[in-house]
C-alpha cells in the first residue's frame, strides 16, 4: 500500500551497544555521555577520531573513511564515524566567529558521500536502514551550518547542512519506487522534462 | 445495516485491529469509506508536499509544487486501485490459502482502511525537515504494516502469505508503472 522504503527498518534497527565490531549505526553520543559504541571505531579510525575531535580533518584519512563506506566489512564504523565528524564539525563551525569555507566544503562533501550510500543500497536493506538513521541522529543533533546548496532550477543558493541532506534524501524518494515511476510517466504524460 | 460512523473506524485501522478489517471485509456499503480515507491519505500527502514546497523558501516553480503535488495525491489512489487487483491476483491464486474465500471488491475495502494512517503525511508539510521527515518514514512504516493486516484478513490466510502477496503485488505494479513510463508507447 506504500512505498517499501526500507524505512521501517529505521525503527527497528537497534542502535550498537557496548564493546564489539558494530551491528548497525552507533547513534551520536549525548552531550556529556561516554561515546562507548565508538570505541570499535576509535581501534580502528583512532587518529582520524582524534582529528574530529579537535576540528581538523586531514584529506587522507578523510579519503580512508570515504572510500570505507563502501566496504562491506566497515562500512557501519565508518558511517557512525561520519555521523560523529559531521556533528563535531558543525558544532565548530556553529561556535566559530567566522565560518571556516573548508568545513562547509567538509559538510557538502559528507552530504555527497551519505546521499550516494543511501542511493547504492535498495530499499529494506539494512544500511540503507542505518544511513537514513544516522540522517535523522544529524539532523537532530547538527547545528546548522551554512553550504551552498542547488534549487530546482539548478541555481545556488546557501541553505544549512542537514536541510541539504535531508532534501536530498526526499529528493531521492521522490524519484524512486511506485511515486517516482509515477512522476516520470506523468511526466512523460504531460510532455514535462524529467526531474 | 448503516455504516458505522468513519473516524472510529479509521482509528481501528491505524491500530491494525484485525476485526475492523474483518469487518469491513463483510460490508459492501463500506467500499465508500474506504475510497474517503484513501482520498483523505492522497489529500494529506498532497497538502503535505505543498506546505513543504512553499514553507521551506525555495525557490522551485510553481508548475513542479503542483506537480510534485499532484503525484503525491494521485500515488495512493493508484496503488489502491491498481495495487489491491494485483494483489487480488497473486493472493487468490498463488498464494491462497486453504481458507481463502475473496473478491476484489474485499479487498479493495480492506486495502482502503489501511491508508488510514496516511493522514500523518500532512506533518510532511511541517517546516522542520526532521519533522517532515520523520512523518514521511513513520506513515510508510504504519501503512505497510496495516496494509499486510488488510491483504491477510480479506484473504483468509497466514501473515507469512500476506506479506508474500504485498510484495509480488507491488512489485508487479511497479514494473506496469515504470514499463508504461520507459516503453515507447505513444500517449
Amino acid at each position: 500500500m506504500v512505498l517499501p522504503t526500507g524505512a521501517f527498518l529505521l525503527l527497528l534497527a537497534a542502535p550498537c551497544a557496548g564493546a564489539g565490531v558494530p551491528k548497525g549505526y552507533c547513534p551520536i553520543p549525548e552531550p556529556g555521555e561516554p561515546p562507548s559504541c565508538l570505541e570499535p571505531v576509535r581501534e580502528r579510525y583512532g587518529d582520524l577520531l582524534g582529528e574530529i575531535e579537535r576540528g581538523e580533518v586531514d584529506e587522507d584519512e578523510a579519503a580512508r573513511l570515504e572510500a570505507a563506506l563502501s566496504d562491506e566489512d566497515g562500512r557501519y564504523e565508518a558511517l557512525s564515524l561520519l555521523a560523529y565528524a559531521y556533528y563535531a564539525l558543525s558544532r565548530r563551525a556553529a561556535t566559530a566567529p567566522h565560518q571556516d569555507p573548508a568545513v562547509a566544503r567538509r559538510l557538502e562533501r559528507f552530504n555527497a558521500l551519505l546521499r550516494a550510500a543511501y542511493q547504492r543500497h535498495p530499499p529494506g536493506d539494512p544500511f540503507r536502514a542505518s544511513v537514513e538513521q544516522a540522517v535523522q541522529d544529524i539532523a537532530r543533533r547538527a547545528p546548522p551550518v551554512v553550504v551552498r546548496c542547488r534549487d530546482a532550477r539548478g541555481r545556488e543558493r546557501p541553505c544549512t547542512s542537514t536541510e541539504a541532506l535531508l532534501h536530498g534524501l526526499r529528493d531521492f524518494q521522490e524519484r524512486t519506487g511506485i511515486r517516482g515511476a509515477l512522476a516520470r510517466l506523468l511526466a512523460r504524460m504531460l510532455g514535462r522534462e524529467p526531474r | 445495516m448503516a455504516p458505522r460512523s468513519l473516524l472510529p473506524r479509521m482509528w481501528r485501522a491505524a491500530r491494525l485491529e484485525a476485526d475492523l478489517y474483518e469487518e469491513v471485509e463483510a460490508e459492501p456499503e463500506a467500499l465508500r469509506q474506504a475510497l474517503v480515507v484513501v482520498l483523505l491519505t492522497a489529500s494529506a500527502g498532497a497538502a503535505g508536499s505543498l506546505l513543504a514546497d512553499l514553507g521551506w523558501g525555495t525557490e522551485t516553480p510553481a508548475a513542479d509544487i503542483a506537480f510534485r503535488a499532484g503525484v503525491r495525491f494521485l500515488t495512493p489512489v493508484v496503488i489502491w486501485l491498481a495495487g489491491t487487483a494485483f494483489a487480488y491476483m497473486v493472493g487468490a491464486t498463488f498464494f491462497r490459502g486453504p481458507e481463502t474465500e475473496s473478491d476484489y471488491a474485499e479487498l479493495l475495502r480492506t486495502a482502503g482502511f489501511a491508508f488510514a494512517p496516511g493522514l500523518l503525511r500532512i506533518l510532511t508539510g511541517v517546516p522542520s525537515i526532521w519533522v517532515s521527515f520523520g512523518a514521511e518514514v513513520a506513515a510508510n512504516v504504519w501503512m505497510l504494516l496495516a496494509g499486510v493486516v488488510a491483504v491477510r484478513q480479506a484473504l483468509d490466510f497466514t501473515t507469512a502469505r500476506a506479506i508474500g502477496t504485498f510484495g509480488v503485488a507491488y512489485l508487479l505494479l511497479f514494473l506496469l508503472v515504470w514499463g508504461l513510463a520507459a516503453l515507447p508507447i505513444p500517449f
